[in-house]
C-alpha cells in the first residue's frame, strides 16, 4: 500500500510539472549567461581539454541558444519531451566532462552558471547536482502529461471555437 | 491492452528524439544568426592567425617577449606562474614556476602580492597561442591589485623549445 503510494507520488504529472519549471528556469538562466559572454564560455570549454580546438567556438556560439530553447520549451510546455531529452542529454555530457576534469585534477571553473574563469573550481558536488537534474529530466520525459502547457491551452481554445 | 505501455514509451521516445533534433537545429540556427549580427561576435574557427589570436586573448594585458622574460629569469627578477592544469605542471614546467590555475588565483593571492611587492615581475604563462588560461590568470590578478603581471604568450612551448631551464614534478 505504502509502496504503491510512493510509486504513484513519484510518477505524478504534478511532480513532472514542478521539475519542468525548475529545469526550465535553470537552463534559460544558464544559457543567457553564456550568450552574454561567448568568449568567456569558449574559454570555459577550452579549459576542460576534452574538445578538439575546431569544436570550441561553434559550440560556444550554438550551445547557449540550445540551452535557452530547451529550457523555454519546458517552461511554456511546447515540445516538452524534446526539451526534456535535450536537457537530459546535455546534463549527462556535462556530468561526464566534470568527472573527467576532476579525475585529471583540473582546478578549473565549471562554466555552468558563470563564464568567469575565477569562479569556484569544479567539485564532486557539481556532479551530484548534474545527476539530480538529469533525474528530473528523465522524469519529465516519461511522466509529464503536459499540465499548464501553452500547447494544451491553445488546443482547448481551438476545441471551444470549433464547438 | 498488454502492449499499451511499451508502445506509449516508444512513442514518447520517438517523439522526443524528433523534437530534440528540431530544438537543437533551431538553437544552432538562432545562435549562428545572432552571432552574425552581434557586435562582439565570435569567429567560427579559432584558427585566426596566431598573432591575432594572441592579441585577442590579451585584451589589454601586457605581453612580455620571450627574450625579456629570459633576461628577467637570469637576473632573478621574475616569478613565473604556470596557469595550466596540475597534471601538465607535474609533467614539466619552467624551473622555479608556481602552479596557479586561474580558478586558484584567489587562494594564492597573498603570496603573489608579496612577490610583486618585492619588486618581481609576475609572468603568467600556459601552452599554445590559443591557450586562454594565462590571460585569465593575469586578468584575475590585475583585478585583485597585482599591477606588475605580464603574459608570456605560448610560454611553455616557446621556453621549452628555446632550451631554457625546466623541471618536472610538484612544487
Amino acid at each position: 500500500m505504502m509502496r504503491a503510494r510512493i510509486i504513484s507520488w513519484l510518477s505524478s504529472p504534478y511532480l513532472a510539472l514542478l521539475f519542468r519549471v525548475c529545469l526550465g528556469v535553470i537552463f534559460v538562466y544558464a544559457g543567457l549567461v553564456k550568450i552574454v559572454d561567448p568568449l568567456g564560455f569558449a574559454h570555459a570549454l577550452y579549459n576542460y581539454h576534452i574538445l578538439p580546438p575546431w569544436m570550441i567556438n561553434p559550440l560556444a556560439i550554438c550551445l547557449p541558444w540550445i540551452e535557452v530553447l530547451a529550457g523555454a520549451s519546458l517552461l511554456v510546455g511546447i515540445m516538452i519531451s524534446g526539451g526534456a531529452l535535450v536537457v537530459s542529454g546535455m546534463l549527462a555530457v556535462f556530468a561526464v566532462a566534470i568527472v573527467v576534469g576532476l579525475i585529471r585534477g583540473l582546478g578549473i571553473a565549471c562554466g555552468c552558471f558563470s563564464t568567469s574563469a575565477s569562479a569556484e573550481p569544479i567539485t564532486w558536488l557539481a556532479v551530484v547536482r548534474d545527476l539530480l537534474l538529469l533525474g528530473m529530466g528523465i522524469h519529465i520525459l516519461f511522466f509529464d502529461q503536459g499540465y499548464a502547457s501553452l500547447l494544451r491551452l491553445i488546443q482547448t481554445r481551438l476545441h471551444k471555437i470549433s464547438d | 491492452m498488454k502492449n499499451r505501455k511499451p508502445r506509449t514509451v516508444t512513442l514518447r521516445l520517438s517523439q522526443a528524439i524528433w523534437q530534440g533534433i528540431f530544438l537543437v537545429c533551431l538553437g544552432a540556427l538562432i545562435g549562428a544568426g545572432f552571432n552574425g549580427i552581434r557586435s562582439a561576435s565570435l569567429p567560427w574557427t579559432g584558427a585566426s592567425t596566431p598573432a591575432s589570436l594572441a592579441a585577442s586573448q590579451l585584451q589589454g594585458l601586457e605581453e612580455i617577449p620571450l627574450g625579456e622574460a629570459w633576461s628577467l629569469y637570469q637576473a632573478g627578477k621574475a616569478s613565473f606562474l604556470d596557469a595550466r592544469d596540475a597534471v601538465s605542471f607535474y609533467q614539466g614546467h619552467i624551473k622555479g614556476a608556481w602552479s596557479v590555475p586561474p580558478g586558484e588565483a584567489a587562494r594564492n593571492l597573498a603570496e603573489i602580492r608579496i612577490l610583486a611587492r618585492a619588486g618581481l615581475v609576475i609572468i603568467a604563462y600556459c601552452d599554445g597561442v590559443d591557450c586562454p588560461l594565462s590571460t585569465e590568470l593575469a586578468k584575475s590578478l590585475q583585478q585583485a591589485g597585482v599591477a606588475s603581471v605580464r603574459v608570456l604568450v605560448d610560454g611553455w612551448g616557446r621556453w621549452h623549445k628555446a632550451g631554457y631551464p625546466t623541471e618536472k614534478g610538484n612544487r
